[in-house]
This record gives C-alpha cells, structure tokens and sequence, in this order.
C-alpha cells in the first residue's frame, strides 16, 4: 500500500500557548498527548509508533518522552531543535505506517522559548550555533554580527523587492490578515488588533525587517495522532493525508528565500509557476492549488508566506506581493491561509498550529473562523514541505 | 567564552583566515572547472574533484544591505547599527561582509562597487571582513 490515503490523522491535542518561563515543557507534552488520546477515543496502549520534532537541547528527548508517559512503542523519530521539520515528522508516522512498521504514530511537538533569550543572544542554548564551519543554520556568521535567524529573512526580502521593484509595506497584508484570523482563535497568543499605522510604525529588527514580521515566542505543545487509514472509525472524524513532499535542500536553497532567488549561492533562476504546480504533493493528492479549500504556510517570518504562495504555484514568482491584497488570503478570501493567527500571531510552533488548525477546519471544528464546506487542506511550505489533507 | 564573537578556525577554513590575516581573500576553487566557490569544501560543489585555494581580486558589487537596529551580541552593542552585505564578488561567489556605520555618507549604497578588506574592530581583536565602497 502507497500513499495517498494509507494514514489519517484521528486525533489532535494542545496544551494551552501563554508565555510562562515556570511551565515545563513535559507537562504541556502530556497535556498535549492526552488531549489527542481522548479526542481519538483511544487507550495509550493503541500507540506503537512516536516521532518527535523537539528534544535536546530545549527539552526531553523521544525515549524519556515515553517513559514520563508510559508509551511503549517500537518505532521512534527525532529531528533536530530548531523549526522546518513539522511535516517531515507527520511524514515519518505517514512512511511507517504506509511500510508495516507502526499503526498508530503520536506524532509530538513540545518546546518553550520564553526562558530562552532569543537566538543569536549570549543566553540562549543556540548561541554557538552562528560560529560553526561554514554558517549558522539560517546562514548566520556571527564573527560579522549577522546573528539570530532574521537576518537571512532580511537580506532575501531586501533581495525580493528589489529584484521585482516592489513596494515593501505590501507586505503588511500577511502579519495584519493573520492577526485578524487570531482574533478569531481562542488560544492564540496575540489577539490585540494591528493596523496599519501599528504595522508601519513598530519597531525595526534588521531592515528591512520589523517587530511585527517575526513569529512570536512561544510555549507550547501539539500532539497529532497519525492512524492506518483502515483503522479508522468515522467517530474520530478522520483527516486522511493524501499527500506529501520533504523538505528540499542544495545550492539553490536557502532557509528565508524562494528557490533561485539569488541569495546565498542560489542561482537567480525562480521556478515558474507551472513548474510549482507540477510538484509531487499535488500530483499524489491530485489537487491543484485551485483546489485547495484552507492553506498553512510557514510564517516564522512574514515573508516567508509570500514565497510559500509562490513556490507553490499560488501565484506567479514576482507577484506575491500585489497578491495577497484585498482579503485573498482571508477567511473569506479565495484562499484562506493560517486561519489560526500562524506563527506571527497564533505562537511560534514551527507550524504545527497550522497543521493543527487545517485539520480542525477539516473537521468542522473551527467554529467563529469555520470555512464552510471545507474538504481539502494543504500544508504548504518555503522549505519544499508538503501535506495534504483530505476530509474522510 | 560565552559572548566571544570570533570565527572558528579550522583545516576547513584555515587558509581563508591565514589570507585574512595580510588582508587578502583566499577561495577555494575547483581545479577542474577553475571556479571559485563559496563556502568552503573539501570536494568541489560542481564536479566533486579536488580544490585548491587561491588568492583574488578583492572588489564587487553590493547585492543587499541589511541594518541591525536590535542588539544580539554584546561584542557588536558599541557599533551600533551596523550592516551586512551581500556581495556579489568579481571572482564570482557571493560573500557577506560587515559594513561600519550603514547610516553614514560613505557607506556603500545597494549596487555599489566595494572591495573586501579586512580589519579589527572589535576587542576580541580577530580581523573580519569589511566592504568599503570605492
């Protein structure tokens, strides 16, 4: 059996997302792992596979996970501590189970920020990251001053603009709809309103970056419970995977750019958007991005979602910008995208709140912020990762 | 060493940092193809052969300049702001370099010809890599 369809996601569990430096990560872990085990009407016992994205050096790792819980299970996966790796980890339960090697994968994401300085900073575990042989991991050199991860999603969006003579403060569209879908979202960490005066006039990070165009930090944790698709009941109300895609790597990538944007040693050869259209996620699920019904896209940075729309074929290279205005991106819009606030407003879980929220919207779930009628869902990200997802 | 800004120096990099410290810039470069690559490899990035390092021409062209106005590193507090370059270098790979005083008159605007000269401007006294405009 191959994808499309081998796996479903039958249960979702959250801790709650307030900043608070005395929390422990493995008490949101549990609060996140229950929560999906009793939202899929399942016994502990049920779960034979885990796949983890955050461990050492932020928290517990896979195997002290399931001993503080009481998981016994057989097949294991970690990634590294930093984001990216949301769907690559759903992926691995989606390869196990699709190869007989699991039959129900608690997929798991559990880290908090708040009593970290932030990356770059003396204080923070990462420190020494910026140092390493041949960069950081999103191209920093510390030895120059280009600390923390924003200035790579500076330097590309300075590239961006340039390359294609547009207006940057069109780019105030994605943090302030993504605020606007956080208002909407109970949980979310950052509901207060942003206009665009609020927009234009908060502080500025690295120009041409500012404050309100980075995720915010966050605690948290997500469980995602991958099943067997034949395992399944209809009272789980399942969200069948019919579709994926790895993160992509090589010279013309780079962490905070589109393919062939000229940072880094990319090349300046964008891929164009039958091209993007072409891709395996969308071939696999047989979708086209015409038929994706709700959208989440990485957001650490804001830019970062406009070339999501890009690579992905939502738009042509070079016209993100004049394409997301006018609500596209909106509940409401055509396509609507990070419904939950995202990283910029809902909490910076590396993406895993956008997965969490499309299978909510899939389900039927997402109340005040609902897409009426919802039935395909797609995670879509500037790293090549990809997921789609379809209503059993 | 918590807060020390300075590079690590290895057989991975030695011969750049060596270069640096007369103030030239060294690449490596694949012996097949005779083209300078960025960063450094044991392998060529192109053809997987054998590279060797070579001095060169220091100029090129400002692709971007980005502007720190929030403090991370403690070592960079006093020079603030300060920028980073991208620089699109006659030898051919891009190259970040740092930029003193990007607010100012004779800092090098995006598109402007610089070279790549390096100085200490710290006190952790290693000597980095600057663009100057020319």
């Amino acid at each position: 059996m191959t994808p499309p369809g081998t796996a479903a996601i039958v249960g979702v569990g959250a801790s709650s997302f307030e900043r608070d430096p005395d929390r422990s990560v493995l008490q949101m872990a549990g609060a996140a792992l229950s929560g999906a085990l009793s939202d899929a009407g399942l016994d502990k016992r049920a779960i034979d596979g885990l796949c983890v994205q955050i461990g050492s050096p932020r928290g517990a790792d896979y195997d002290t996970i399931a001993q503080t819980f009481g998981l016994e299970v057989g097949y294991c996966s970690q990634t590294w501590p930093h984001g990216r790796f949301s769907a690559t980890v759903i992926g691995h339960a989606v390869m196990a189970i699709t190869c007989g090697l699991a039959t129900r994968v608690a997929c798991l994401l559990a880290m908090k920020n708040s009593d970290l300085g932030r990356i770059g900073e003396a204080d923070n575990p990462f420190y020494f990251e910026q140092f390493r042989e041949n960069g950081g991991p999103h191209g920093e050199e510390g030895h120059i001053g280009m600390a923390s991860p924003v200035a790579g999603a500076a330097m590309a969006l300075d590239v961006y603009c340039r390359r294609y003579a547009k207006d940057r403060e069109l780019l105030a569209a994605i943090p302030m709809t993504f605020r606007r879908h956080a208002q909407r979202t109970p949980d979310a960490v950052e509901r207060r309103p942003m206009s665009i005066d609020d927009y234009l006039g908060c502080r500025p990070i690295v120009d041409p970056i500012r404050l309100f165009d980075c995720s915010l930090v966050g605690d948290g944790a997500i469980c995602l419970i991958v099943s067997a698709a034949d395992l399944a009941t209809p009272a789980q109300l399942p969200v069948r995977i019919t579709g994926l895609q790895g993160v992509r790597a090589g010279r013309d990538s780079f962490v905070f750019a589109p393919r062939g944007l000229g940072v880094a040693q990319q090349s300046e050869r964008r891929v164009t958007q039958a091209e993007a259209r072409a891709q395996p996620v969308y071939a696999m699920a047989g979708l086209t991005p015409d038929s994706i019904d709700v959208l989440g896209v990485y957001d650490s940075f804001s830019p970062l979602a406009l070339y999501a729309f890009e690579e992905f074929g939502f738009c042509a290279p070079g016209d993100g910008l004049d394409w997301v205005q006018n609500g596209r991106i909106a509940l409401g819009g055509d396509m609507p995208t990070n419904l939950n606030g995202g990283q910029l407003s809902h909490a910076q879980l590396n993406g895993w709140g956008q997965i969490r929220e499309i299978v909510t919207q899939l389900r039927g779930r997402a109340h005040g912020r609902q897409v009426a009628g919802a039935r395909t869902g797609l995670w879509a990200s500037i790293g090549g990762d990809a997921l789609a997802f379809e209503r059993v | 060493m918590t807060g020390s800004v300075a590079p690590t120096v290895n057989d991975l990099n030695r011969p750049f940092w060596e270069a640096a410290a007369r103030d030239r810039l060294a690449l490596p470069h694949c012996i097949d193809t005779a083209r300078a690559f960025w960063p450094p490899s044991p392998i060529s990035p192109f053809t997987s052969g054998r590279v060797e390092w070579r001095e060169v021409e220091v100029s090129g062209t400002v692709l971007s300049l980005t502007v720190y106005r929030r403090i991370f590193q403690k070592a960079f507090a006093e020079i603030m702001p300060f920028g980073i370059a991208l620089v699109a270098l006659d030898a051919g790979p891009r190259f970040q370099a740092h930029v003193p005083d990007p607010d100012g008159a004779a800092a090098p605007a995006v598109g402007a010809r610089v070279v790549i000269g390096f100085r200490s401007i710290l006190t952790d006294g290693f000597a980095l890599p600057i663009a100057t405009a020319i």
